[in-house]
């Protein structure tokens, strides 16, 4: 497909990507690390959702991704449609020192499967693989400390230095296999990434790259722009068209 | 911070005003209801009729339809019980809208606040119901917004006041009208400016559907208590209102508004952030604010004529921002025309479709509207929705563009708004002042105004603005009937007692009525041609909407278009003056009369110690503009005339060659497109050269090239203005607008003449000034490298006699040669004595002089010893980056004699030019203490290339001043000025 190859190249497809995930796992840093390629030690809560953008370039086509890193905190759960909608890309991030963090990513991979765009990729990655320590821990040690942990973690990322601490002693609670299983289940990528060592994280913008359907989407965009059109059209026109709606309804009465 | 309580006086304030001003029609009119008479300042008092009498004038502008409800139908007791309990949902629902900071940071205290709430409403009595409300009220909006206030820092909140101050929520309130919620993040706004953004933030007339909105207003602040710069004086609002039933609510619905308040003009970007940030917010609460407040801050700082995306809520905004001079249009973006898409791109300081729409039924008063805005007449837009008349108002001020509309502009305005009693008398319009309404009152208070347009469809403005007098009868019906609005406009006829409102007409005519006899008329074959382009469905309304707006910003262009060719005659040739011909003689021929005798009086007024006109030909200060003078004006016009597009306006019917001109195409260059900072004195000149006619008239002036004038004349004698043109230019000189003009347009000019002549000083060879050429610039290089060598081999004996001696010897050598040349009468003889040493010591040349090349290797000069760069500028700009290596610093006294050879400028010349330089360089103390004046503020800063290259000429200048005085610390001060002081 010649026509579609040139235009690949003339301009760059646009991807809407949307992280979510616990607060305090890690998404503000992973995108860091893969915009930036930096990484901070006490990264500041995420307020609303932040924005990035990365260039990515696969085979002949080049894509842009729109990367809106979503606050963890459960005050801003509610603004997460916003965000999601239209997005053809979803990170799911879990801590893996911190069990609850992956309860947390299964229901946000819920509610994604239920009301996002029904074609959306969805990877789920494991972050603060640095933290996981050499062995894999015992079932006991696990529970018996990850309720501490949990705690801490719901008060959101204020907590984030007590938290890592907290967990830096005790290393991995969520077993690769166990995470990849359920991803395997529900048909999402996985990874294990460290935005702290870099490991993984390119690699997880790579593999969801794959897996998007780019012609698709680059045909779609049309239409879905011009869906959002008539939909910007909608919110534009308001006052007038209200005020139009208005004078019919004034001539009908 | 007393919001709720201070807000409610202004309201029952106004609501008194509004009282007054309804019963003074009511009385007017004989039309008097049964409680309308009675005790109307009492709002809070609440007898049953007179309850609905008092509710209703509120009603009328706010709800009327919902006034059957129950509610307010019963007896007092129970009205109470009612407010308590609508009160105690408020409060709930309050609760839940913002339900996100009780839940997770103030959750305790919103629960004790209800708790509160709702014990003094079970215990309190009708007086302690009012004050108990307020008190809470005020809990309410202060737990919130500190919970939220806390979560804002400060470099969060600087960057983002570089696109907008704050948001603010403003809710209708029963009792209270409408109430500033929160202002996110906290400005210290005065008590007026919160009512304006309070009031302006809610429709001011009746309406009947449930329905969005959004719209634009504009209202005063103090711009030194905000921080603003001091002429920031006014400040935008971009409002989403959202008017929905919702049974829970008392009155059976809820109206509420969100706006974001800016400073910048940018009304398309705001509007559409206003869409997508009103219902988002009406269902996600105070988050969303925090979310949007956050993204705004990510921006970066808006700069004119950028591309930006910009991430806000979810989606990331496509914008383009206008360049500083001139108007968005479709043509100049960068967005692909064929394939705009108002959904995805976004031209920030316009609506994609909002003239079109605005016009669309009333196109033919476009061109008087446009006239009337040229002219800065006052005028009044009567619209059924504020949407409606801001969009216009907007769109108006917009087209009028290179003319900045010079008086107030409220594109929305509301009864209550603080500057009401400043805008709105019985007798006097106010001058330069364009005000939007909505509100039926207008219409009768604002009969007198001499240009009123009328906007939207004649049933609702029947209804509205011609049925003032209905008002009364309808409020004795428990409801607008279907049969109401024919009733109304029966009823107009009879209420245009003032003639205003069409006497004789059955219902009101959408449309201008104006006392004013327009000049410009309507442009049929385009507005044919537009109305046909819409109806076949070619192309969609934001490109109608561009063909007309283009239409509109070019016939303000051609209308500039002679005051921009009298103005560019005003503009010294820069170029031409300073760039005085070798052959001298000829060239001064070419200077227009008033050129030179101008710079003649200028320089001798500075200083004095001027030896000749000409020996100040690069160092004199920046020329200045001559004055504007009306009648030179007049007379241009008279014999130019004006573009033949705008007396035959009608003849151009294919909009897309609107441009079509030549002298006002490349005016337009000249005060509208965006060539950055050589525009305005370069193109306005460049512009004549493109016509024959015109470049003599342009660079001969006013007094000299009669012949060209003559010959134009004789052209375009067919196209000799009308009266009726006359005078309407002759009106336009007087306005405030022309002097918003003249003084834009005179700044601009001074700080590119400025600017340039900045720039020829910083490349300009000094060396050769100070030994006595004009021309630095204007000739080629060989020819100056000819000229420089000549010169230093005329004086090479005695420099070199002393070379090996002291330095105090070579500088009486120098002393010598300077106090030679600077003698008329033995000029002739230093000359003959010159050019008798070039021919002898031509092999001199090769050991002692050494050629220097430019990085293209063309050669630029000789240096002397090995340590002498004579076209240092030069040298610097071909590569030399960095310091010359003569002015390292090592020995200056004794490098002096060598370096400097003879210097032909008085010493008063080059202190003065070392004067201009140090000005040149803004330093405010520096030039205070050598010239007695501060730098003038008009000046753009150097920049620091610049601020490097004035520093090399300035040394070079000092070293020449020591070498004619032999003052050998100036030498060492140059030395420091070249090492960047």
């Amino acid at each position: 497909m010649p026509g579609h190859t040139a235009q690949h190249q003339s301009k760059p497809i646009q991807i809407k990507v949307v992280l979510l995930g616990e607060a305090a796992v890690g998404k503000s840093s992973l995108v860091l690390r893969f915009v930036n390629d930096e990484f901070q030690e006490n990264k500041e809560p995420t307020i609303g959702a932040a924005f990035l953008t990365q260039k990515v370039r696969l085979d002949d086509a080049v894509l842009k991704l729109d990367i809106w890193d979503t606050a963890g905190q459960e005050r801003f759960h509610s603004l997460a449609p916003m965000y999601y909608r239209n997005a053809q890309a979803a990170v799911v991030v879990y801590d893996i020192t911190r069990e609850s963090s992956l309860d947390r990513a299964k229901s946000w991979i819920k509610e994604l499967q239920r009301q996002a765009n029904p074609n959306i990729v969805i990877a789920l990655v494991g972050n603060k693989l640095d933290l996981a320590g050499t062995p894999e821990p015992t079932e006991s040690a696990a529970t018996g400390e990850s309720d501490a942990a949990d705690e801490g973690s719901e008060e959101g990322e204020e907590e984030t230095d007590e938290t890592r601490a907290a967990s830096e002693g005790i290393g991995r609670q969520v077993a690769t296999a166990t995470a990849r299983a359920y991803a395997d289940e529900a048909g999402l990528l996985f990874l294990e990434t460290s935005a702290k060592s870099g490991e993984g994280v390119v690699e997880t913008f790579t593999e969801i790259a794959k897996k998007l359907d780019l012609n698709q989407i680059a045909s779609n965009s049309r239409a879905a722009r011009s869906g959002q059109l008539n939909s910007g059209n909608n919110g534009f026109g308001s006052a007038g068209e209200a005020g139009n709606r208005a004078n019919a309804d004034g001539c009908a009465c | 911070m007393a919001v709720a309580a201070t807000t409610g006086i202004s309201i029952r304030e106004s609501d008194e005003r509004r009282e007054r001003a309804f019963n003074h029609l009511l009385v007017g009119r004989g039309l008097q209801v049964a409680g309308a008479a009675s005790e109307p300042n009492s709002p809070l008092q609440s007898s049953a009729g007179h309850g609905t009498k008092s509710g209703s004038s509120e009603r009328l502008v706010a709800m009327p339809r919902l006034k059957s409800h129950p509610l307010h139908l019963v007896s007092s007791h129970s009205q109470i019980s009612g407010l308590a309990r609508g009160e105690s949902e408020g409060a709930e629902r309050r609760d839940e809208a913002y339900g996100d900071a009780p839940r997770d940071a103030a959750g305790d205290e919103a629960a004790a606040v209800k708790a509160t709430v709702k014990a003094l409403v079970a215990t309190a009595g009708h007086d302690g119901r009012t004050l108990s409300m307020t008190h809470d009220r005020k809990t309410i909006a202060l737990t919130r917004s500190a919970s939220l206030e806390a979560r804002i820092n400060r470099s969060t909140r600087r960057s983002m006041s570089k696109w907008i101050m704050c948001f603010a929520t403003v809710n209708f309130d029963v009792d209270q009208g409408p109430t500033l919620n929160l202002v996110y993040p906290h400005v210290p706004f005065s008590e007026s400016e919160r009512a304006a953004i309070c009031f302006s933030s809610m429709p001011d007339s009746t309406i009947y559907e449930l329905y969005d909105s959004v719209y634009t207003f504009h209202f005063r602040v103090d711009p030194v208590r905000l921080g603003l710069p001091k002429d920031q004086v006014f400040l935008y609002g971009h409002v989403f209102f959202r008017q929905k039933r919702d049974p829970l609510m008392r009155r059976g619905g809820f109206q509420r508004s969100v706006a974001i308040i800016s400073h910048l003009p940018y009304h398309g970007l705001f509007t559409r952030m206003a869409h997508m940030l009103g219902p988002l917010y009406f269902d996600l609460g105070t988050a969303i604010l925090e979310a949007a407040a956050h993204n705004i801050s990510s921006w970066p700082a808006p700069t004119p004529g950028a591309s930006l995306e910009l991430p806000f809520v979810g989606t990331a905004l496509a914008a383009e921002l206008p360049a500083s001079d001139s108007s968005q249009l479709l043509e100049t973006s960068k967005f692909p025309m064929e394939r705009f898409d108002p959904g995805e791109h976004i031209l920030a300081s316009v609506t994609c479709d909002g003239l079109f729409r605005s016009f669309r039924d009333t196109l033919g008063d476009l061109w008087a509207c446009w006239e009337l805005m040229i002219l800065g007449e006052s005028l009044v837009v009567l619209a059924d929705t504020p949407a409606r008349c801001s969009e216009a108002i907007v769109s108006l001020v917009d087209v009028i563009f290179p003319i900045t509309y010079c008086g107030d502009y409220r594109p929305y305005f509301t009864i209550q708004d603080p500057d009401f009693r400043a805008i709105i008398s019985k007798t006097h319009v106010p001058a330069n002042t364009v005000v939007g309404v909505s509100n039926p009152f207008f219409s009768e208070a604002m009969a007198h105004w001499p240009h009123k347009l009328f906007l939207g469809s004649s049933d609702r403005m029947s209804q509205m603005h011609g049925a003032s007098a209905r008002k009364a009868r309808v409020l004795g019906d428990s409801g607008l009937g279907a049969g109401s609005g024919k009733e109304g406009s029966g009823l107009a006829s009879d209420s245009g007692s003032s003639g205003s409102l069409g006497a004789g007409s059955r219902a009101i005519k959408q449309g201008l009525q104006s006392k004013r006899k327009g000049v410009v008329t309507k442009d049929r074959p385009f507005a044919e041609h537009l109305l046909n382009t819409l109806k076949t469905g070619k192309q969609p309304p934001w490109i109608v909407n561009n063909m007309l707006r283009r239409y509109f910003i070019d016939l303000t262009v051609q209308f500039l278009a002679p005051l921009n060719r009298y103005f560019s005659t005003l503009i010294p040739q820069v170029v031409s003056a300073t760039v005085i011909p070798v052959s001298g003689s000829g060239g001064a021929g070419k200077t227009a009369p008033w050129h030179r005798g101008h710079r003649k009086g200028q320089s001798s007024s500075i200083g004095g110690m001027v030896s000749s006109p000409d020996s100040l030909s690069w160092f004199a200060a920046p020329a200045a503009l001559r004055p504007w003078r009306t009648g030179d004006f007049m007379t241009s016009l008279t014999t130019l005339g004006i573009s033949p597009q705008l007396s035959h306006g009608n003849k151009s019917a294919t909009p897309a060659n609107v441009i079509v001109s030549g002298f006002s195409g490349s005016s337009a260059n000249g005060s509208n497109s965006g060539t950055g900072s050589s525009g305005a004195a370069n193109s306005g000149s460049s512009s004549y050269t493109s016509d024959g006619a015109g470049a003599a008239a342009g660079s001969s002036g006013g007094a000299g090239g009669q012949s060209a004038f003559s010959l134009w004349r004789q052209k375009k004698a067919s196209k000799k203005i009308s009266d009726e043109w006359l005078a309407l230019y002759r009106q336009f000189l007087i306005c405030g607008n022309f002097a918003t003009w003249l003084a834009h347009r005179t700044s601009e000019a001074q700080r590119e003449l400025h600017r340039r002549f900045r720039q020829e000083v910083c490349q300009g060879d000094v060396h050769a000034w100070c030994r006595g050429y004009d021309y630095p610039l204007a000739i080629g290089e060989q020819q100056l490298a000819a000229e420089i060598e000549m010169l230093d081999l005329a004086t090479m004996d005695l420099g070199q006699g002393g070379r090996d001696g002291s330095g105090s010897v070579q500088l009486r050598h120098v002393s010598h040669v300077f106090y030679q040349g600077h003698k008329e009468d033995e000029r002739a003889q230093a000359e003959r004595q010159r050019r008798q040493l070039l021919r002898e010591r031509q092999e001199r040349l090769a050991w002692s002089e050494r050629p220097v090349h430019g990085s293209d290797g063309t050669l630029i000069g000789y240096s002397r010893q090995s340590s002498e760069q004579p076209a240092m500028a030069r040298a610097a700009a071909a590569g030399l980056g960095s310091r010359p290596r003569e002015v390292d610093g090592n020995g200056a006294c004794k490098q002096l004699g060598q370096r400097i050879t003879h210097a032909k400028r008085t010493q008063g010349v080059i202190l003065k030019a070392a004067w201009q330089v140090v000005e040149l360089l803004g330093e405010p103390a520096l030039s205070q203490m050598l010239r007695g004046t501060s730098n003038r503020d008009d000046c753009p800063p150097a920049s620091e290339s610049e601020r490097q290259m004035l520093l090399r000429q300035l040394s070079v200048l000092l070293e020449y001043m020591a070498a004619d005085a032999g003052q050998q610390f100036l030498a060492l001060v140059a030395d420091d000025y070249a090492a960047g002081v």
